[in-house]
């Protein structure tokens, strides 16, 4: 799969502007919520690589992302930024039998 | 025998029967002539119902059933699921002509022993939760939650009080805040402490003169029982709030202490974990509910009583939140619990919860090297790990339970609960062996390994499975949930093409 990662203007100016710890990178990760379903919520973290990550340039930025979490990516993802509620990153989902937040 | 794994609906050929019938002795009549027209289907509406024979059906649901993956078969550790041994002696009295052939419609003086039984279940439950009377009607437990937040809310109403709040743990089951919504409560959260377990400080905030009622399973959820239920159980009821019990892990307390012991005003029961009733597929379960004396006059009606020496429905209490199920809760599931009561005894159910808590720090131990470990105290009935450390390898939680999956076991409970990043939530039970709990955590440890040195086999599970890696994103996104002849026929075209 091809992914196309693309960043609002906000987002990138935001990224710019983090400043990031030595050995550690923007990643979009998967953040799942379990129990009975599953619901998959994707996030920007500040970490270190993992050893089978995938790495995104966009505009001399890297961006890792997991085996993992590329699965669940849709092909085309896009980050915005906004001060409420800080990154926003592509479709999230809930597979799930019995959709509350987990349980 | 490829055939029985064909749908249904592919073995079906037109006009195939699974029945017989003898020569028909009266004339036959068209139907199409005698009925008004509005009421007969054309080709289109006609329901389409499989047309198979009978050892066809057979084949076909056995190789279904054969798929399944079921505690007959193999370890289930699902955390906060209790997946233990139902034992066969409660099918055998369960199938007894005097309780599967009875019907809640009888006369009352023919079905004595019915209500005999669930009289006595009443009355062995309220010694098991130290509680002063039991509801049975409740159908599992998160209906017993709902039925216990309708007697709150009518409690403080009949005392001319209006509480709202209901505070829940973060640690909570997803059904407890719920339940409270749906018994139109405001939900509270109140934190853990680091150690996993209510920050008392944290519910002294909380608490206040609109709080209708703590909610609070012990243990809990992390398998943690709470040290300081004493001093919780006061702060609430000093505020003149009522304690709820989420009695569905009584499996690490059964016969050690009680509800009622710690305080509590309401528990309720989840038999389908705790007293060896069916459990999952969505089949019928029961969450029966106990009470207080003070809230006695608001549990559902009818109340099976003691009238002398036989056995009424008595319906005459005027504040009860009224009926919550229909009959007398999911009777046959009642008998199969009051059995496992019986055949146990006071003892047997006080070794259930000690094995249950041997076995569950016996596996923890095992695997506390092998993966993070966010409690370390002693735990209950089930313990819960951390995927982090395989996380920063780039493998998840989710690979490894896939990959549990080539082992033959059913994975843990993954995610949950969601103060635990990558959680693994593990509960064996008292029913499995040392020598079954030995190789599952051998499987465990050599997932770890694998993650280590070799992730790719991991990543790629389950290689042994009867389908392989599930596409989960699609499943997520586009869900086909109902069978059509039309989408099928394309979809074979499309495999043809292709
Ligand atoms: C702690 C706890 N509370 C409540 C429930 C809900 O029970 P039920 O699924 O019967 O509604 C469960 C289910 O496993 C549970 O583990």
């Amino acid at each position: 799969m091809n992914l196309v990662v693309t960043l609002t203007e906000s987002a990138l100016d935001k990224l710019k502007t983090t400043e990031i710890k030595e050995e550690q990178y923007p990643r979009i990760d998967a953040d799942i919520a379990g129990g009975c379903g599953i619901s998959v919520k994707f996030t920007l973290v500040f970490d270190e690589p993992r050893r089978n990550d995938s790495v995104i340039e966009y505009d001399g930025i890297q961006i890792h992302i997991d085996l993992f979490t590329k699965r669940y990516l849709d092909e085309e993802t896009q980050i915005d930024y906004n001060d409420e509620q800080g990154f926003l990153v592509g479709e999230s989902f809930a597979s799930s039998a019995c959709a509350i937040e987990l349980h | 025998m490829v055939e029985y794994n064909d749908l249904i609906f592919e073995i079906s050929r037109p006009g195939r029967v699974g029945y017989s019938l003898p020569k028909s002795d009266v004339e036959s009549v068209d139907l199409q002539e005698k009925l008004p027209k509005h009421l007969i289907r054309d080709e289109e509406e006609a329901a389409d119902l499989p047309e198979v024979s009978e050892l066809q059906l057979v084949r076909h649901y056995t190789a279904l059933s054969n798929k399944n993956h079921g505690i007959d078969n193999g370890f289930y550790p699902l955390g906060s699921c209790t997946m233990k041994y139902n034992p066969k002696i409660n099918e055998d009295i369960a199938r007894l002509p005097g309780f599967s052939r009875i019907h809640p419609y009888q006369q009352a003086e023919t079905t004595q022993g019915a209500f005999e039984l669930l009289y006595n279940l009443q009355e062995e439950l309220a010694v098991i939760t130290g509680m002063d009377a039991i509801s049975l009607q409740p159908s599992a437990g998160a209906q017993g939650e709902w039925t216990g937040l309708m007697m709150v809310r009518a409690y403080h109403e009949q005392k001319g009080e209006s509480r709202n709040k209901v505070l829940v743990p973060d640690s909570a089951h997803g059904t407890n805040p719920a339940s409270a919504s749906v018994a139109g409560f405001d939900t509270a959260t109140i934190p853990s402490d680091e150690n996993g377990l209510v920050d008392l400080e944290e519910l002294k905030k909380h608490v206040d003169s609109d709080t209708a009622a703590l909610m609070l399973t012990n243990p809990n959820t992390l398998g943690l029982f709470e040290t300081e239920i004493e001093e919780i159980a006061k702060v609430v009821h000093d505020a003149g709030g009522l304690l709820y019990y989420d009695g569905a892990n009584a499996n690490a307390i059964l016969g050690k202490t009680t509800p009622g012991a710690m305080g509590f005003d309401i528990v309720h029961l989840n038999l389908h974990k705790t007293f060896t009733t069916p459990h999952g597929g969505g089949g019928p379960g029961a969450g029966p509910v106990g009470v207080k004396e003070d809230l006695i006059p608001y549990l559902p009606v009818p109340r099976i009583e003691k009238d002398g020496e036989s056995y009424v429905l008595n319906s005459d209490y005027p504040l009860s939140i009224g009926r919550v199920k229909g009959y007398h809760g999911n009777f046959g599931i009642l008998v199969r619990a009051y059995t496992y009561i019986r055949t146990m005894g006071a003892e047997g159910l006080s070794e259930v919860s000690e094995g249950a808590v041997l076995h569950a720090n016996y596996l923890r131990k095992r695997l506390e090297e092998h993966f993070e470990s966010p409690y370390k105290q002693l735990c209950k009935h089930e313990f819960v790990l951390s995927g982090s450390r395989q996380k920063k390898l780039g493998v998840r939680t989710l690979d490894m339970a896939k990959r549990l999956l080539d082992f033959g076991y059913h994975p843990p409970t993954i995610y949950f609960p969601l103060n635990v990043e990558e959680g693994l939530m593990i509960e064996p039970t008292e029913t499995e062996s040392k020598e079954t709990m030995d190789a599952f955590a051998d499987a465990m440890i050599q997932i770890a390994k694998e993650v280590e040195e070799n992730p790719g086999i991991v990543l790629e599970a389950p290689h042994t499975t009867v389908v392989g890696r599930l596409d989960e994103v699609q499943a997520a996104r586009k869900p086909i949930v109902r069978y059509t002849k039309e989408k099928d026929a394309q979809k074979k075209k499309d495999t043809v093409k292709a």
